[in-house]
């Protein structure tokens, strides 16, 4: 038999009837693994009367092709599921041992539906897949059941699972894996709340094969070359993510005090810069499966009002959601914040963007602290941020509106903070808007309601030495500059089919040209599927079908929450609002060059500038025919019902 | 012993597995990472009896050194026998 990376196994599992079942993978063999997999069994199977909390919805899990190698970069599991933030489709990928453990256990895929009557947790080992009854770990947090777990089911047990923010269906809580790794945005923890199942629990001792082996370890010893000489790259290496924060500070990336800027004190970029953060708190680095990078940190804080407090994780986005977001120059609280949403299995970007915006909203007096159940939101006030995160993990109180998304928490607390609700589709918006147009038109054309992980470049504020590489990948000449309009569509193009590749490999976007780029870009990611499938595509077709999975997501997104033109336009206040200070003042969103900017992102991908959507001739030419009739049947707007 | 530095990316074990199997099997492994309370204690299988893991065949050009992020330190590790003196 031909030695292969996938399993070709599927786990499918209906919560309803407790019946599970496993199916060949092979008729998925066009898209790929992970996200495209799950991505196609959603659009053929959620249809758009079932609602998120729906039975019929599914959770589809994923790995791919590189998840259980030592390739670097391979410790991603993929879901997908239809969202309770947006009523479209979300993906979402989380780093840990998860996917690994999953590929080691048999299982390429496993799908949830159904609802179970008793809350349950999937048991999977070596190929056998088992309900058992979740009562003892019900209401426990993300950490308790992953301790719990692994006394029970032994160490080499990894976990996905939510914490009560899920069970108490916040419609913002996440997934988390192994503890500290989230499938952040979009709801997923909702949706396993819905469910019914508490956690899935995997323990394999199988192996995963390659096609080619010695093309194989050609591809891996090629790729330390490229990280461990790649002088760019040395600051991620030595602090993850925090390794961006003063470059990000210097053209005006970060949000401060919840978008009224975009210029945060010096004082504030010093204590979350990587080497600053990591020499007061950083006991050690750690890595997902297989991943040679260690991007993750583990942190231990020994003084202060957390002293005693141990995690991994806080990461460049804390900084912003609990950092500059809240006015917040404190470190050990990002550690605190993001330690806390992750055991109540709470999105942080969601977190931060509803603190964010509690806090100027009162600030402006728009609303007071009998909103708030008598508590004062006020800049830089960190008990009380604490204290609305727990209370939105437990609806407690005005938790209840607040978990719900700050689109909907603003609709119904007072139509004046609407304006001052960011969100898109729905979804809370973390990314920054205003500064970098490239991102921004990719986070606002996000399927899964923004979001930088589907199409946002980071090259525009790179360091870029070499010009020629960079022009012969993106094909425009604009791609360092991040306050143009010119050429950020092709730019979103490109990295919208990357990051899907990426995703459906199980590969982390950190080893892809997106984080640098002289690592990996379209062309290497089909020679690793060459080389640990055997599968034999081209890069145009590899294009193609990932640039059939963004028309999938459209057309979906359409059918189930009636999005449009008019949903990728970013929050009015971008466009009325010029930064006030700092590198980036001046900077406003102009809705002339918006416009313009989304005629030519419909014209490259063949769809129609009046409504966004895909032409029935694009759909043929990607081989899309089934998805035609979609396009007559658009939902009656439920993804914007809140306004 | 505990591997000073380990980031507990389990490359070791995938490819000691592989070593041993042709498959990325960490559970075929003769070098095992575990993961405790302050980092990662690392153990060896001189002799792996009924255990279902393999016993360690000592390689002159181990592929979990080439492979481990900080290999000059499982290097090290290698080179101490059972009883923890250098070999």
């Amino acid at each position: 038999m031909t030695k292969s990376a996938y399993t070709g196994v599927m786990l499918r599992t209906d919560l309803s009837t407790g019946k599970m079942r496993r199916e060949d993978t092979a008729p998925y063999r066009r898209w790929i693994g992970g996200m495209g997999v799950g991505e196609k069994i959603l659009y053929d199977e959620v249809k758009p009367w079932m609602t998120p909390y729906d039975p019929g919805n599914r959770i589809i899990l994923g790995t791919g092709a590189l998840n259980g190698t030592i390739f670097p970069g391979s410790g991603r599991v993929t879901a997908v599921t239809k969202s309770p933030m947006t009523m479209g489709m979300a993906s979402g990928n989380a780093g840990g041992h998860f996917s690994a453990a999953m590929k080691y256990a048999g299982f390429d895929h496993i799908v949830l539906e159904g609802r179970s009557a008793k809350p349950v947790y999937l048991w999977i080992c070596d190929g056998e897949a088992t309900l058992l009854d979740a009562t003892p770990i019900i209401g426990k947090t993300v950490t308790e059941t992953d301790d719990w777990f692994k006394r029970k089911h032994g160490e080499q047990t990894h976990t996905f699972s939510i914490g009560p923010a899920g069970e108490n269906l916040a419609r913002c809580a996440c997934v988390m894996v192994d503890k500290y790794h989230a499938i952040g945005k979009s709801g997923f923890g909702a949706v396993m709340g819905s469910k019914n199942i508490k956690a899935i629990a995997v323990q394999g001792s199988g192996g995963v094969s390659v096609y080619d082996e010695s093309g194989f370890f050609k591809a891996v010893d090629a790729m330390y070359r490229r990280v461990e000489q790649d002088k760019e790259f040395e600051g991620f290496l030595k602090y993850g993510t925090l390794g961006g924060v003063r470059a990000k500070a210097e053209f005006g990336g970060y949000v401060y005090r919840h978008g009224q800027d975009l210029n945060i004190p010096e004082e504030m970029c010093a204590a979350f810069e990587g080497k600053n953060a990591c020499a007061k708190y950083r006991e050690r680095q750690t890595s997902c499966a297989g991943c040679m990078i260690g991007c993750q940190n583990r942190f231990r804080i020994e003084f202060g009002p957390y002293a005693g407090l141990v995690m991994e994780g806080a990461s460049y986005n804390g900084t912003q959601d609990f950092g500059t977001k809240l006015g917040i120059s404190d470190f050990a609280f990002v550690i605190k914040a993001t330690a806390l949403c992750d055991d109540l299995g709470m999105d942080i970007d969601v977190a931060g963007e509803i603190v964010g915006w509690a806090m100027e909203c009162l600030g402006k007096d728009i609303l007071r602290a009998q909103d708030f159940d008598g508590l004062e939101p006020r800049w830089g006030n960190q008990e009380v941020a604490l204290e609305l995160i727990r209370k939105m993990a437990y609806r407690d109180g005005v938790g209840a509106i607040l978990s719900e998304g700050v689109a909907r928490a603003s609709a119904a607390l007072s139509k004046e903070s609407c304006y001052y609700a960011g969100h898109m589709k729905g979804n809370d918006l973390y990314e920054t808007m205003r500064s970098i147009i490239g991102y921004a038109l990719g986070s606002a054309v996000s399927p899964m309601g923004g979001g930088h992980v589907l199409g946002s470049p980071l090259c525009e504020t790179q360091r870029i030495d070499d010009h020629e590489l960079a022009f012969a990948k993106y094909g425009v000449t604009t791609y360092n500059d991040p306050r143009t309009y010119s050429g950020k569509p092709e730019l979103v193009k490109y990295y919208e089919i990357l990051d899907r590749a990426c995703s459906s490999m199980g590969l982390c976007l950190f080893v892809s040209d997106w984080e640098e780029l002289h690592l990996l870009d379209l062309k290497d990611i089909n020679r690793l599927l060459k080389v640990t499938t055997g599968t034999d595509i081209t890069v145009e077709d590899f294009k193609d079908t990932m640039l059939a999975l963004v028309n999938l997501e459209r057309v979906f997104n359409y059918a189930h929450a009636g999005f449009t033109r008019v949903d990728d336009y970013p929050p009015e206040r971008f466009f009325e609002e010029k930064a006030k200070t700092g590198p980036a003042k001046g900077a406003c969103l102009d809705k002339q060059e918006w416009d313009d900017m989304l005629d030519v992102y419909y014209d490259i991908h063949g769809w129609n500038r009046e409504n966004g959507l895909p032409t029935p001739e694009t759909l043929r030419s990607l081989g899309l025919e089934f998805a035609l009739e979609d396009l007559s049947k658009p939902a009656q707007a439920p993804g914007r019902s809140f306004l | 012993m505990k591997l000073i530095g380990c980031t507990g990316c389990r490359i070791c074990e995938a490819v000691c597995g592989y070593h041993h199997t042709g498959t990325f099997c960490p559970a075929k492994s003769s070098i095992v990472v575990r993961d405790v309370e302050d980092g990662y204690n690392v153990e060896r299988y001189f002799d792996a009896l009924a255990d279902e893991h393999t016993t360690c065949d000592r390689c002159v050009e181990p592929l979990c050194v080439k492979y481990c992020p900080k290999r000059d330190v499982l290097r090290a590790f290698l080179d101490l026998d059972k009883e923890g003196q250098n070999i």
